[in-house]
């Protein structure tokens, strides 16, 4: 039986937990995958007695870790291949494929910053421990990452 | 404050860290730090339009996945024909094991008699004497009978026209 608890910070997280696995990997299936393994990791460490402490960044770094497991860079690969000849139907399109593009092409932990930070909105301490690393380089990491998304996306605007 | 720590600020300020507010007041004044506080917006616009494509996740699905070896799954399909089908070859191997393994042959009843057949045997010849001398001695050889008739061969006569 699911703790209550449980389906409760799943429900509250599982919108953007997916986006970012989606954002992370640029596949649903494993954006859908991640999202119920993220569900079950929940479920056993609330069973286990386990301690959450900020609970937006726990799941985020739960989902992380799941991602981890995986070779993202045969994921990534295999997504690039599919979507390489999709058209751009308007300029909205455009936009969002230019930012899918321009999101592949970042180096994952610059990638995994920015996404920990919009999609999931944590705070520079949050991604600094999710990612362990310091607040220094998440700062540099976001930095350097808004100059290559916008540089990439000026073109398409 | 170079332009890279002018638009680091701005960065930083959007993620809503804290900054010293004259110095981010400073940067958005410029027209080079206001374009990169717009981009920015714009960006986290941009990131934030996809937020409506998430499908929902089943929350059942998941929780099927954390107890995928239930009891009732041992007699779901394709698993009941498959392990009947195993049982029964399982059987069929034993009992032709045990079949083969107890059976002795045909066995007759003692007690019905059968035919009573009357079979004569010659009875055995009897080894030749050959004496108690096991090497003949010259002393001993049997003298030849002397011949009855004796033909003589004569060239140039047919001897089979006087026969």
């Amino acid at each position: 039986m699911t703790p209550p608890a449980a389906e409760a910070i799943y429900a509250r997280h599982q919108r953007d937990i997916y986006r970012y696995v989606l954002r992370m990997s640029g596949r649903p299936d494993v954006a859908d995958d991640v999202c119920q393994d993220v569900f079950l990791r929940i479920v056993r460490a609330l069973q286990n007695g386990g301690a959450v402490g900020h609970e937006r960044g726990w799941v985020f770094a739960i989902a992380r870790n799941l991602m981890a497991d995986r070779n993202r860079t045969a994921l990534r690969r295999a997504a690039v291949e599919d979507t390489s000849a999709e058209p751009a139907a308007d300029a909205s399109q455009a936009l969002a494929y230019g930012l899918d593009e321009a999101l592949r092409r970042l180096a994952d932990a610059d990638r995994d910053a920015f996404l920990l930070k919009e999609i999931g909105g944590l705070t520079y301490v949050e991604i600094a421990a999710v990612c362990s690393c310091t607040v220094e380089s998440v700062r540099a990491r976001l930095f350097r990452t808004r100059m290559q998304l916008r540089a990439a996306l000026q073109g398409l605007r | 404050m170079t332009d890279e720590e002018r638009d680091q600020l701005i960065s930083a300020a959007l993620d809503g860290e804290r900054v010293n507010l004259e110095d981010l007041r400073a940067a958005l004044a410029s027209p080079a730090g206001g374009a990169t506080a717009a981009e920015f917006i714009l960006l986290r616009a941009a990131v934030s339009n996809d937020r409506d494509g998430a499908p929902g996740v089943v929350v059942a699905v998941a929780e099927e996945r954390q107890h995928p070896r239930h009891p009732w799954r041992l007699l779901s399909w394709p698993r009941v024909p498959a392990g009947l089908a195993a049982s029964l070859l399982l059987a069929a191997a034993a009992a032709s094991f045990w079949a083969g393994k107890s059976w002795r042959g045909p066995t007759f009843d003692s007690a019905i008699p059968g035919p009573a057949v009357a079979v004569t045997t010659p009875a055995p010849k009897a080894a030749p004497d050959i004496g108690p001398a096991t090497r003949p001695q010259v002393g001993d050889m049997v003298v030849p009978p002397t011949p009855a008739r004796v033909l003589r061969f004569t060239p140039g006569v047919d001897w089979h026209e006087g026969s």
